[in-house]
């Protein structure tokens, strides 16, 4: 009887694993399992272009809090900003995605980066709040928003230079901006 | 059932050779089947091993002693909870579930990445159906938990009893499920090398995987002290007993590998690091598995000795060799895609902690092996004891806590000072505040001063974020309760990652607590004596004896009192078990414990006159339960950390807004 269990056991197993050799006879076409080695490629050179657009748009914001020199956000984003030339060049040499002639390099950075930046602004609810938090760090936690965005209305620190939200340059405060909005 | 579990043994090895055929082959050819066919062959592999496991209960719990397993491990007396945990009691049981959690996880790796990662998969599963052709090929000739006895015995050995306890019933699988964890994140590196897949896949799955071990190795690890604690009776709860540093060990790797991942996925650096940290950690795993199972180092745990040493040492070669050969094959692949900007940043305050654990590891190692190498080059075994460990780990430990306060909060890239004194003007404050309450206090004790201050230093840090994080939440209307939940909800990994911080600081706190404000004193009492320590008072009652199927106690009555106020009786037991096999331990220690917020009443009876007279030893371990709430605390951490959803919810979000973008309607 013990001798019968293990043997169903044994078979079940075999039938299991050499079930995909049976299963394939119905099957017509070529074998697409495996993705293109060609767009993996540019998969992973698109996410080495989105960390280093993430680093550039976290330079821009460390300095926009003041964070950074000026010397330093310079020399750290010129840096950035040539590797991510580099990049995109590979990408479109790839020719899977981007303009492949005509355009300039330049061009195609600072639109990425608009885009980068655009993204930040717009995923409103969890960036933002979790921007916030950062800029808590930054300022001590009793502090109140010294003055509001002229654009947007949102709170910043006494000494921002951009609007954390928007984006926009921020001017020096006066009374009327002190005023909380509703 | 004996039959099956045998043939699933054997079927569960050879399947587990045709996994890593097929698997590398499809994936070298293209051919998919081969890696679908590999696929199925991991999911048999589990199967078989849990019908193989079931078989070996069923012999344990139904007491076949026709099996030298169940002679060896159980007797008709052990209660059927007993008979059950003894699967693990021994060597072929262990290693039995060693090779089922290992086939489990893969199960759950190919189930989980079903239609994804289709050219790094092929070589992981390879790695981990290698591994457990190892596991399988022990378990199947070298130690079989289904080796019948040439005559069947009438009665078995019966469980050592110090391991008839609820801490011994789930210690030991809470660490194999550590252990074994370590496997997957180093077969998804292994996996990368071999596919030269080194993108963000591997890094992403690892750092799950890793994170699981390690939560259940710290958990095994506090589970064991625990019992240590309760069933030892010597009134600690860490003795750097070899087979303590073989879990200790893969945990201080893997917790600087969590750390150090971080910053691969946040700025592309330290590929090569984590690839060798990892690596490490397996081998630290697999090291830690030889020395408890083989018995190479004599400790309180050689129970467990047997010959499959010189397997394991050639397989850890085999490891070694093999993946220093693929990561030297692969190294202009591992190159960072940033660097490093100041030393004053995230990224250095993650590579000091990541040298620091390193280090505490090498400590430990070097501590472990040094009787082995001692005896091999020349012949007398020099041990190396708690001194040696405390000495250089103690002020590593320090530097750690310090690090875990500055970590979270300082800015990546570059510290400004401006960052610097918003973020740790507070804590420095509160910091340097305990320590000087503490010495006017009378402490004097530098170790424990800077441990306690520190430690008053990172909680500090901890409730300023949480603080800062609920009021920019509840400042938009959100009530604080509310805030909270969400805060933490939404970001599972950071706050979560506080809260096991904050488990780690009331561990260190019971730690230092307890090692270095212990009293203790040892008095032979007559009927009606008393004895007096740190508040508490004992009255000796008497000597009484009792016996039931399995031991003969003898037990010490003593009434308590802490400050005058009556406590209840403590009775510290010594019993001698009746059956020959659990005659090893003739004499085993019952201790009386009582455990409270700040101490610890510990009494242990050391022995006994014909004249009713008993030497008892007391203890009193401050603030050891804080090492215990320190663990859940950290356990409850560790579950928020991994907690399934939001990431995908944050995608969403993501989508959503960048649609509106285009439409030009999402100005809100």
């Amino acid at each position: 009887m013990e001798t019968i269990l293990a043997l169903a056991i044994a078979l079940l197993a075999a039938l299991f694993i050499s079930a995909p050799f049976f299963l394939r006879r119905g099957r017509a076409g070529g074998d697409e399992y495996f993705p293109d080695p060609r767009a993996e490629k540019a998969k992973e050179l698109g996410s080495r272009k989105d960390s280093l657009l993430t680093a550039i748009k976290d330079i821009e914001f460390d300095y926009g809090l003041g964070k950074l020199s000026r010397e330093d956000f310079e020399e750290l984003h010129g840096k950035y900003r040539a590797e991510a030339a580099g990049l995109l060049k590979e990408i479109d040499s790839l020719g899977a995605g981007g303009p492949a002639d005509g355009s300039d390099i330049e061009d195609d950075i600072e639109k990425e980066i608009r885009a980068e930046r655009s993204k930040f602004a717009f995923s409103y609810d969890d960036e933002e709040l979790e921007k916030e938090i950062l800029r808590a760090r930054e300022v001590s936690w009793n502090d109140s928003p010294a003055r509001y965005c002229p654009k947007c209305g949102n709170g910043s620190g006494a000494e921002d230079l951009f609007c954390s939200k928007c984006g926009a340059k921020l001017d020096q405060p006066t009374e009327t901006q002190n005023a909380r909005p509703l | 059932m004996v039959e099956t579990g045998k043939l699933s043994i054997f079927l569960a090895f050879a399947i587990s050779i045709y996994v890593v055929c097929a698997s590398v082959y499809g994936a070298r050819t293209g051919k998919s089947d081969f890696v679908k066919s590999a696929r199925n062959g991991v999911l048999a592999v589990c199967f078989l091993l849990i019908i193989a496991t079931a078989a070996l209960v069923h012999s344990l719990v139904n007491l076949d002693f026709s099996l030298k397993y169940v002679a060896l491990n159980t007797s008709t007396d052990l209660p059927v909870i007993y008979r059950i945990t003894s699967l693990w009691a021994g060597q072929a049981g262990s290693l039995l579930l060693w090779a089922l959690i290992l086939s489990i996880y893969s199960a759950l790796v190919v189930l989980d990445t079903r239609t994804r990662s289709r050219l790094l998969m092929p070589y992981v599963v390879a790695v981990l159906a290698a591994i457990s052709v190892f596991f399988t090929f022990l378990i199947g000739f070298v130690e079989n938990p289904f080796e019948a006895l040439p005559v069947a015995a009438l009665e078995g050995r019966g469980l050592n009893p110090i391991l008839q306890n609820a801490y011994m019933a789930i210690h030991p699988v809470t660490l194999y499920l550590g252990y074994v964890g370590v496997s997957v994140p180093f077969a998804f590196g292994m996996g990368a090398l071999l596919s030269g897949q080194l993108g963000d896949e591997w890094i992403k799955y690892s750092r799950k995987w890793t994170l699981f071990a390690w939560t259940f190795l710290g958990v095994g690890l506090l589970l064991g002290a625990r019992w240590a604690y309760l069933e030892l009776g010597w009134g600690g709860y860490w003795a750097w007993d070899p087979v303590e540093n073989a879990a200790f060990m893969p945990w201080l790797a893997a917790t600087a590998f969590v750390h150090s991942v971080m910053i691969q996925e946040k700025k592309g650096m330290l590929k090569k690091w984590n690839m060798a940290l990892i690596i490490l950690t397996f081998f630290l795993a697999i090291f830690g598995t030889f020395i408890t199972r083989s018995g190479i180092i004599s400790s309180v745990h050689s129970f467990a000795q047997s010959d499959i040493g010189p397997l394991f040492l050639g397989f850890i070669a085999f490891i070694l060799l093999f993946s220093f050969a693929m990561f030297l094959y692969r190294i202009r692949d591992l190159e960072s895609e940033n660097r490093f900007d100041s030393i004053l940043s995230r990224e250095s305050a993650f590579i000091f902690n990541n040298l620091l654990f390193l280090g505490a590891a090498f400590a430990v190692f070097l501590g472990t092996v040094f009787p082995i190498m001692s005896e091999a080059l020349t012949g007398n075994k020099i041990l190396v004891g708690s001194p040696y460990f405390n000495r250089v780990n103690v002020p590593i430990a320090l530097v750690l806590i310090f690090l875990m306060g500055v970590g979270p909060l300082i800015s990546w890239r570059k510290a400004s000072r401006e960052n610097l004194m918003k973020n740790f003007l507070v804590p420095v404050i509160v910091g340097a505040a305990t320590a000087g309450v503490l010495i006017a206090l009378g402490v004097r004790d530098v170790y424990a001063l800077l441990s306690y201050a520190f430690c008053a230093f990172v909680t500090a840090t901890v409730f300023t974020e949480f603080f800062r994080g609920v009021s920019v939440r509840s400042g938009r209307g959100e009530n604080p309760a509310l805030a909270f939940v969400r805060l933490v909800s939404r970001n599972k990994r950071r706050y979560g990652g506080y809260i096991v911080h904050i488990g780690v600081v009331l561990i260190v706190i019971g730690i230092t607590s307890s090692s270095v404000f212990v009293t203790e004193k040892q008095a032979t009492l007559t009927k009606g004596q008393s004895l007096e320590l740190a508040g508490y008072t004992l009255t000796f009652q008497g000597i009484e004896q009792y016996t039931t199927d399995a031991k003969n106690a003898t037990v010490a009555k003593l009434e308590g009192y802490k400050n005058g106020k009556p406590i209840g009786p403590v009775s510290p037991e010594k019993n001698v078990y009746k059956y020959e096999g659990n005659r090893e331990i003739n004499q085993e220690t019952e201790v009386a414990l009582r455990s409270t917020f700040t101490d610890d009443l510990y009494v242990i009876l050391m022995s006994y006159g014909e004249d009713g007279a008993a030497t008892i030893r007391v203890m009193v371990n401050p603030m050891v339960s804080w090492i215990w709430s320190g663990g859940v605390v950290l356990l409850i951490g560790a579950i928020v950390t991994m907690w399934p959803g939001g990431r995908k919810e944050r995608e969403e979000v993501f989508v959503r807004y960048t649609l509106h973008d285009r439409d030009g309607t999402a100005k809100v």
